[in-house]
C-alpha cells in the first residue's frame, strides 16, 4: 500500500502539469457552473473530447476539479441572480438570496465556499477509508429501497418548510404533476403531451428552474423598479465590499472566511452530519447530489443557539438561513466524492458525472471494478489525492470568483435586467439547444412569479420535477416484481426500515406542526414569534 | 450607490476601444459564406443523455468529424421519449447538412409501438457504426450455469420469473421474448420490469431486485468483469463473442442485437450527402476509430450508404414482426394504468388548492409589490422578450435576434442610447463567443450564418 501511496504522490502533486491542469479546470468548472443552465454534467461532457489526449491522471484531475468548482460556482448566480447555477443550489436558493437581499451577499458565499471546500475534504476521505465496503451496500438497493428514498427525499421540502407546511406540499405536488408529462419508461404511451413531440421528453427541469427562479425574479425586479431614468438601485446589496486600502485579500478573510470558519467550529456535530448525509447519499447509483442538497437542509437544525455572539447584525432567521447553507453546500460537495464509489468498485455510476468517468477510463484501458483496487492501486490513490488537491484549489479560485461576480452588483438595474433575461434565455436553450424548452422557461419564469406573491415555495416544485418521475418509476417496477400486490414495497428488509423512516419522519412532521399550531393559537406560551 | 453607478459609467467608456475590437473579431469568427459545404457548426444529434454508450460514440465521432471536416461538431443530447424525441428532431430537422442524427436500433421499434410515425423511411441512412448482440446475465450467486439451466427454470417455475434490461418494449425486451418464443416457452412466464436503462436494470440485477437480464455486452462489461454477474449466452451467431458462450453453442437458432449509426434527414443534397458519407468512412476505417471502439467494448461494423440501407428495411421487418406478434402485445399488461399516478396527484392538488383556499393562504402576500399600469407595462418586457426570441431566432439567427430585443428592452427601461448600444454591441458578440465558439453550445442560426 505504501509504494503505491508514493507511486500515487509521484503521479499527481508532484508533477505540475497536474497542478496546471486542476488550476484551468477549476476555472473552466467555476465559470461553467456560474452559468444558469450549463451545469456540472455538461462541464464534463463539453471535456470528454479533451481527454483523448491526456493521460488518465490529468484527466480524472480535470474532472474532479470542475465539478468541485461548478457545484459551488452554482452558488454565485443563486446569490447575485436567484437564478440556481446547477440544481444542486436549487435546495437553498432561498436561503442564500435572502441573505443576499441583506447585503451578506459575501457571508453568505463565504460560507458556502467553506462548507464546499470541507466537505469535498470529508467527502474524499470517506471515499479513501470505506470506499470499498461502502459499495457493497450501494448494491442491495434495489428498486424498493430507491421507491423510499425518493419518498424520504420528496419529503424534506415538506419537513424542513419555515412557513406553511400546507403552501410547500402544494408546490411539491405541483413539481410531481409536471414530471408525469411525457413519455415514462414504465409506460408504453405518452400523457399529456397535447400533439407536441418535445413533450415526449416531459418538460425539462433546468429550463423549468430557470425561469422558475431567474425569470420570475426579474419580473417581480420590473414591477419593483422605480419609474426614474438609469435609477441605480441594485437588488443586492454588499455591507462595505474590498476597499482599496482594505485590500482584497483581508476583505476577504475578514468578511468570508473567518466568520464561516468560526460557525464551522462551532457547529462541528452539524457538519459531521452533513458529510456523512452527502457521502451516503451520493454513492447510491441514482440518487446523486441534489437530494443530498435536500435532505441535509431538512437535517438543519432550526432555532440553533446564535453563533456570532458579538455580530448583533444577525437575526435569528440569518443564522438559520447561513447554518442551512453550511449543511447544504458540505452535504452536496461531500456527495461529489461519494458518487466515485459505486462507479469506481462495480462500474455502476453513481451519476451521470460519474457516468462519463466510467467511460473516460475505459478509454485509457482501466476497468472499473473491485480488481482496479489491485491492479491500478497507485491510480485508485492518486483519485483521492486528486480530491484534496482540487479542493484546496477551490478556496482560491472560489474567492476569485465571488469578487468577479461581485462586479455584477454595480450595474444599475435596468441595465442588468435585460441582461439576465438574455442569459435565461440562452441558458434554457442551452442545455437540449430546443426553442421549445425557451417557451418551458418562459411560462415557468411566470408561474413562478405569480407563485411567489402567494407566496408558495418554488424549491419543492423543482425537486417534484426531478423526483417525480423516479418515484413513479420505482414504485410501479416494484409493484409490477411483486405480481401487483403492495406488500412488494415492504417486503424486503432493507426497504422495510426505509420505509419506516419515512413513516416517522412524517409522524414527527404532522405532530410538530400540531404542536406549532397549538402554540400559534394560545401565543402567550411562547415569545409569539412569527416564524 | 450613487458611488457604484459614478464607477459604471466610466468603466463603460474605456469598454468601447475594445469593443470595436472584440466585434469584428467575433464577426470574422462566424462569418463565412454559404456555398462551401461545411461552413459552419454542424448538430450531432444523440437520442441518448451524456455518459451513455450511444453518447460515447457520438463524441468520438463528433471529435473525429470535426478534424475531416474542419468545422466544429457539436453533440446534442435531445433525450427522451425512449428515443422519440431525438429521432423526431433528427428526422425534422433542415436537410442542409447541418443536422445530422446517430439513430439507434429504436428507430426501428418506435413505430411498431405505435409511438411514433416516424421510422428508417423518413431518414437517409449515411453509415452504420456498430452492432452490438444481446445477451443474458444472471448474479454470480445465482444457481443456473447455463443457458440450458435458466430456460428449464423458467418454464417449471410456479411464478413468473423477473427480468428486466430496458423499457417496456425496448430492445431487450424484444429479444428475451423472441427468444422464449423461439425455444417454445410462454412469454407470460416471464415479467418484465420496465427499468430505463441497462446501468440501472444491471443494479436491480445485483441488488436480487430481478432474476435476470438482457442487455448487450459492453453495457454489463464493468460488473461482468468484477465478477458480479455472469452471462449465460449472447443471442449471436457466431461461436464465441469476446470468450463468451452464445446462442449458437447452445444451439438455440435465435440472434437479435442493436445498431448505431449516422443518419440524416431524408431530403439531404446527393453532394452534401456523399461529403458526409466520405468522411464517416474514413474515420470508421482508422486506427484511432478501431481503438476507440475496442477499447469501449464496441462491435465494429461498419456499413455505407446503399447497405446500410437494405439492412434497415431488413432489421424493422425482423422487428415488426417480435413486435406486433400475439407473444409480445399479451406480454404487455401493465397492472397500473398511465392516468394511476397523475390521478392521485389531481385529487391532492384539489384537495390542498382547497385548503388554501380556506384557510387563506391562497392570497396575495402583503408585502407584494402592488401591479399598477406602469408596472404591467414594465412586466410585459420578459414575455415580449422570451416570445420574441423563440418566434424569431430561427429565421434571424442569434446575434440579430439578441441585439435587437436587447436594446428594445434597454430603452424601454429608459437606459440612455449611450450606454444601451455599447452594452448591446458587447454582450451579444461576446455571448456568442461564449457558447458557440468556446463552449461548443449551439445556438440558432439565422439566414446570415450567425
Amino acid at each position: 500500500m505504501q509504494e503505491s501511496l508514493l507511486e500515487a504522490l509521484s503521479l499527481t502533486i508532484c508533477r505540475y502539469d497536474v497542478w496546471l491542469i486542476v488550476l484551468a479546470a477549476a476555472i473552466y468548472g467555476t465559470f461553467v457552473g456560474a452559468i444558469p443552465g450549463l451545469t456540472a454534467t455538461m462541464a464534463v461532457a463539453l471535456f470528454v473530447p479533451m481527454t483523448y489526449w491526456l493521460e488518465p491522471i490529468p484527466a480524472l484531475a480535470a474532472i474532479v476539479s470542475m465539478v468541485a468548482c461548478a457545484i459551488f460556482a452554482g452558488d454565485i448566480p443563486t446569490a447575485l441572480l436567484r437564478i440556481p447555477g446547477t440544481p444542486a443550489s436549487a435546495a437553498y436558493v432561498e436561503q442564500t438570496y435572502r441573505l443576499a437581499q441583506k447585503g451578506l451577499v459575501d457571508r453568505a458565499l463565504g460560507m458556502g465556499l467553506w462548507a464546499s471546500v470541507i466537505g469535498g475534504l470529508i467527502g474524499a476521505v470517506v471515499l479513501m477509508i470505506a470506499g470499498d465496503q461502502l459499495a457493497r451496500i450501494a448494491t442491495m438497493f434495489s428498486v424498493a429501497e430507491y421507491f423510499w428514498l425518493y419518498l424520504l427525499g420528496l419529503s424534506c421540502p415538506i419537513l424542513v418548510s419555515s412557513d406553511s407546511r400546507l403552501r410547500a406540499a402544494f408546490a411539491l405536488l405541483v413539481g410531481l404533476a409536471l414530471s408525469t408529462v411525457g413519455l415514462g419508461a414504465v409506460h408504453s404511451e405518452a400523457r399529456f403531451t397535447f400533439g407536441f413531440p418535445q413533450l415526449y421528453q416531459g418538460i425539462g427541469f433546468i429550463p423549468a428552474m430557470i425561469g422558475l427562479f431567474g425569470l420570475s425574479e426579474v419580473c417581480s425586479s420590473l414591477a419593483r423598479l422605480r419609474a426614474e431614468p438609469e435609477g441605480p438601485g441594485p437588488s443586492v446589496q454588499r455591507t462595505a465590499g474590498p476597499s482599496r486600502r482594505r485590500g482584497f485579500l483581508s476583505y476577504a478573510w475578514t468578511e468570508m472566511l473567518a466568520p464561516s470558519i468560526h460557525r464551522y467550529w462551532r457547529r462541528k456535530g452539524a457538519l459531521l452530519r452533513s458529510g456523512t448525509v452527502g457521502s451516503a447519499i451520493g454513492m447510491l447509483p441514482g440518487a446523486g447530489v441534489d437530494i443530498a442538497s435536500w435532505v441535509s437542509v431538512a437535517l438543519s437544525d432550526k432555532n440553533a443557539p446564535p453563533i456570532d455572539d458579538n455580530d448583533s447584525t444577525l437575526t435569528a432567521q440569518d443564522e438559520e438561513d447561513l447554518n442551512a447553507i453550511s449543511d447544504a453546500s458540505t452535504a452536496n460537495s461531500s456527495a461529489l466524492a461519494g458518487c466515485w464509489i459505486p462507479s469506481l468498485v462495480f462500474g455502476i455510476p453513481g451519476d451521470s458525472v460519474t457516468a462519463i468517468v466510467i467511460g473516460v477510463l475505459l478509454m485509457k484501458n482501466i476497468e472499473p471494478g473491485p480488481a482496479i483496487f489491485e491492479k491500478q492501486a497507485p491510480l485508485v490513490y492518486g483519485i483521492y489525492l486528486l480530491f484534496i488537491l482540487a479542493n484546496l484549489m477551490l478556496l482560491p479560485i472560489g474567492l476569485l470568483a465571488i469578487r468577479l461576480g461581485g462586479y455584477i452588483v454595480h450595474i444599475p438595474k435596468n441595465v442588468l435586467l435585460p441582461l439576465i433575461i438574455l442569459f435565461c434565455v440562452v441558458g434554457a436553450y442551452a442545455i437540449n439547444g430546443s426553442l421549445f424548452d425557451v417557451w418551458v422557461m418562459l411560462v415557468m419564469g411566470l408561474v413562478g412569479f405569480l407563485f411567489d406573491r402567494r407566496r408558495i415555495p418554488l424549491g419543492p416544485i423543482v425537486l417534484g420535477m426531478i423526483l417525480g418521475g423516479p418515484l413513479e418509476e420505482r414504485f410501479i417496477q416494484t409493484i409490477s416484481g411483486a405480481n401487483g400486490s403492495l406488500v412488494g414495497l415492504i417486503e424486503r428488509p432493507a426497504a422495510a426500515v426505509l420505509g419506516g423512516i419515512t413513516l416517522l419522519a412524517w409522524v414527527w412532521a404532522l405532530s410538530s406542526a400540531f404542536i406549532r399550531n397549538r402554540r400559534q393559537n394560545h401565543p402567550t406560551q411562547t415569545g409569539g414569534e412569527p416564524a | 450607490m450613487q458611488n457604484s453607478h459614478r464607477e459604471f459609467v466610466p468603466l463603460l467608456h474605456c469598454w468601447r476601444g475594445t469593443f470595436l475590437i472584440l466585434l469584428i473579431l467575433c464577426i470574422s469568427a462566424g462569418c463565412s459564406r454559404e456555398d462551401v459545404y461545411p461552413s459552419r457548426p454542424i448538430e450531432l444529434i444523440c437520442p441518448w443523455p451524456a455518459g451513455g454508450g450511444t453518447d460515447r460514440l457520438a463524441r468520438q465521432v463528433a471529435h473525429q468529424l470535426e478534424r475531416e471536416l474542419h468545422v466544429p461538431v457539436n453533440v446534442i443530447n435531445a433525450v427522451g421519449g425512449n428515443g422519440v424525441t431525438g429521432h423526431t428532431r433528427g428526422a425534422l430537422s433542415d436537410p442542409h447538412g447541418y443536422a445530422i442524427t446517430l439513430a439507434t436500433v429504436e428507430l426501428n421499434m418506435l413505430h411498431w409501438r405505435g409511438l411514433t410515425s416516424l421510422n428508417a423511411d423518413d431518414f437517409l441512412p449515411l453509415c452504420l457504426l456498430n452492432r452490438d448482440a444481446a445477451a443474458i446475465f444472471v448474479r454470480e450467486e445465482s444457481p443456473y450455469k447455463t443457458i440450458q439451466d435458466l430456460e428449464d427454470a423458467i418454464r417449471n417455475s410456479p411464478v413468473p420469473m423477473k427480468s428486466s434490461g430496458t423499457s417496456q418494449g425496448g430492445v431487450w425486451h424484444a429479444a428475451v421474448v423472441g427468444w422464449l418464443v423461439e425455444q417454445k416457452i410462454s412469454p407470460s412466464q416471464v415479467t418484465w420490469i420496465s427499468i430505463a436503462g441497462s446501468t440501472a436494470s444491471l443494479q436491480e440485477l445485483v441488488a436480487g431486485g430481478i432474476d435476470f437480464a438482457c442487455c448487450s455486452v459492453p453495457e454489463a462489461a464493468a460488473l461482468h468483469d468484477a465478477g458480479k454477474i455472469r452471462c449465460l449466452g449472447v443471442m449471436s451467431e457466431s461461436p464465441h463473442i469476446s470468450g463468451l458462450p452464445t446462442f449458437r453453442d447452445a444451439g438455440i437458432p435465435w440472434s437479435l442485437g442493436g445498431w448505431r449509426g449516422i443518419v440524416a434527414p431524408k431530403s439531404l443534397p446527393p453532394e452534401r450527402r456523399d461529403r458526409l458519407c466520405d468522411a464517416l468512412e474514413k474515420i470508421c476505417h482508422s486506427d484511432e476509430f478501431a481503438d476507440f471502439m475496442d477499447r469501449a467494448g464496441f462491435d465494429r461494423s461498419y456499413a455505407g450508404f446503399s447497405e446500410f440501407t437494405g439492412m434497415l428495411k431488413d432489421w424493422d421487418r425482423d422487428l415488426g414482426e417480435i413486435l406486433t406478434s400475439d407473444a409480445f402485445t399479451a406480454a404487455q399488461q401493465p397492472r397500473f394504468g398511465p392516468m394511476f399516478f397523475p390521478k392521485i396527484l389531481g385529487g391532492g392538488l384539489l384537495i390542498l388548492g382547497l385548503a388554501l383556499f380556506v384557510t387563506g393562504q391562497f392570497k396575495t402576500a402583503s408585502g407584494a409589490v402592488s401591479l399598477n399600469a406602469a408596472a404591467i407595462l414594465r412586466l410585459a418586457i420578459v414575455p415580449a422578450w422570451v416570445a420574441g426570441y423563440a418566434l424569431l431566432s430561427p429565421t434571424l439567427g442569434f446575434v440579430l435576434t439578441a441585439s435587437l430585443l436587447l436594446l428594445g428592452a434597454l430603452l424601454a427601461l429608459r437606459v440612455s442610447p449611450r450606454t444601451a448600444v455599447p452594452v448591446t454591441l458587447l454582450t451579444v458578440p461576446a455571448v456568442y463567443q461564449l457558447f458557440a465558439v468556446i463552449l461548443h453550445v449551439s445556438l440558432p442560426w439565422g439566414w446570415i450564418g450567425w
